[in-house]
């Protein structure tokens, strides 16, 4: 029997409820990971020990009294931007430093209704953008576990917590997804709420799912899903059965590799032949496997994402910033002097242009189950001054289709690679049914030698 | 993608962007700023090119 900090979510679950694994238990397995990491890999802000076995322990209630929800009794940890009653959301950064919410973000009562105990808050970026944290990679310390939602990412990968709520305006999931050599889903823009979530930018801002298996991020997925009131930007979308939509496309699937242009021209030569190799391992598998080129409107997407989260973000800090800004750091104080000076018509005319690219990659994804392209350029730098490069993010979080990174290989020098899957919005069944076949077919088991 | 309006200058932009931040932050901070300020245009004049020509969408809402 595996050790339970290595179980998927799916596996936790099922144990609990069969009461081979009881969530005070498995609560304190990882709560005894994370005191034996947390020095090496710095993921976490607050761990309140207690509240987490009290958590625990009336999951344990509930499950006694007949009551189990989709994830009862698993532990979850939260990037620090996502409001908890009653515990410090600092956002990792100087102005929010005291702040303590009253109230759940949307998402994070749902995960609690779920069945969910929620483990910690989890170290990110400042605010959610680009200046470095100090979490470190578990698969080298010397390289940049990625950000923004790095701690989430690295409590994941290093068994510290099955899975981890991120958040993605650029690149902020999948990336360090990648990096760290888990799965990373950024669903569509408004699928999942993000009242009681610091924003970056609220036209941008999408809650990421951060876990080890496609599966796994159809059960999170499942259980934060639907309308919220409270979110000007909530989807009023139905929320469909999403095992049940997988299951729909459990068959060899239709892939369309983005093979001309961006993706490729932008990588380096190891990741266009790792992603080629994948490409063919799948058709292998019983994958077809068609080339497909972006369409125009795609040239101008990065910029437009870089106009409308700077001048979004800005607009969000100018209060604090005209009386502190010598309290953030240098690259987010960068990004909010750029979105004070872009003028008016220019982010207007990017929400025009985003429209366009959207409708138009919309149209892409619809010739095929998903479109497959590597996840980053190159595996995560051998440099703790960066985040990383977000370019395979940014343009899908800026036209709001949903992306789901799966790991799908080591480099030369033993990190994670990974391949990005994109479809249509609201198909998020089918883009995961369709990963979820991928992940079955490439086979793999990644796991951080020092920390496995 | 083609635009029908005249391309922007870079130049032109970055000399606007420049005065603002002047305006807002001093000439200190346009001489340590340079590559923020050569950034920020080359975003606008980006955006700028790419709009899409009237003929193909001559309303704001298509």
């Amino acid at each position: 029997m595996a050790d339970s900090y290595a179980l998927s979510v799916a596996e936790a679950a099922a144990r609990i409820r069969n009461g081979n694994l009881t969530p005070t238990g498995y609560a304190g397995e990882l709560l005894d990971r994370i005191d034996s990491f947390e020095e090496d890999l710095q993921a976490w802000v607050t761990i309140d020990r207690e509240a987490v076995i009290t958590e625990a322990k009336e999951r344990e209630l509930q499950l006694e009294q007949g009551s189990a929800g989709l994830m009862s009794g698993v532990p979850v940890g939260l990037k620090d931007i996502f409001y908890t009653a009653g515990m410090k959301t600092t956002a990792c950064s100087r102005i929010y430093e005291d702040f303590v919410p009253e109230y759940d973000a949307t998402c994070v009562a749902r995960l609690r209704e779920a069945g969910a105990v929620i483990l910690g808050k989890a170290v990110t970026t400042e605010f959610a953008t680009s200046d470095p944290s100090p979490s470190r990679n578990p698969w080298n310390r010397d390289h940049t576990p990625g950000g923004s939602s790095s701690g989430s990412s690295v409590a994941v990968a290093a068994g510290m917590a099955p899975a981890a709520l991120g958040s993605q305006t650029g690149g902020s999931t999948c990336r360090p997804a990648a990096y760290n050599g888990i799965v990373g889903l950024k669903p569509t823009y408004g699928r999942i709420s993000r009242y009681g979530v610091v924003p970056v930018s609220w036209s941008l801002d999408t809650v990421g799912i951060l876990v080890r298996t496609v599966n796994d991020a159809a059960i999170l997925l499942q259980a934060m899903s639907g309308h919220d009131p409270n979110d000007p930007g909530s989807a009023e979308e139905a929320v469909p059965d999403f095992m049940e939509e997988m299951n729909r496309y459990s068959g060899p699937p239709r892939l369309g590799l983005l093979k001309r242009g961006y993706f490729f021209d932008r990588s380096t030569e190891e990741v266009r032949r790792h992603t080629e190799e994948v490409a063919r391992r799948l058709s292998e598998a019983g994958a077809t496997v068609v080339e497909v080129e972006l369409p125009p409107s795609f040239s101008v997407a990065p910029d437009v994402q870089r106009v409308v989260m700077n001048v979004e973000c800005a607009a969000f800090h100018e209060e604090f910033f005209r009386h502190r800004a010598d309290e953030y750091g240098p690259r987010l104080r960068a990004n909010i002097e750029m979105g004070l000076l872009i003028p008016t018509v220019t982010y207007l005319q990017a929400q025009r242009l985003r429209r366009e690219f959207r409708r138009d990659l919309t149209a892409l994804a619809q010739e095929v189950d998903a479109l497959l392209m590597p996840a980053t350029p190159a595996p995560a730098p051998r440099d703790l001054n960066t985040t990383g490069d977000a370019a395979f993010q940014a343009p899908w979080t800026s036209a709001g289709l949903p992306t789901v990174v799966v790991p799908s290989g080591l480099s030369q020098d033993g990190m994670p690679l990974g391949v990005q899957f994109a479809a249509p919005p609201f198909e998020e069944g089918q883009l995961l049914g369709t990963a979820r076949w991928c992940e079955q077919a490439l086979g793999l088991d990644l796991r951080p030698p020092d920390y496995s | 993608m083609a635009s029908d309006t005249p391309d922007l200058s870079i130049e032109e932009i970055r000399k606007q962007l420049e005065a603002q931040a002047e305006a807002r932050w001093g000439p200190e901070y346009v001489e340590e700023h340079g590559d923020l300020l050569e950034l920020a245009a080359s975003y606008v004049v980006n955006v700028g090119n790419s709009l899409p020509a009237t003929e193909t969408e001559p309303g704001f809402y298509q």
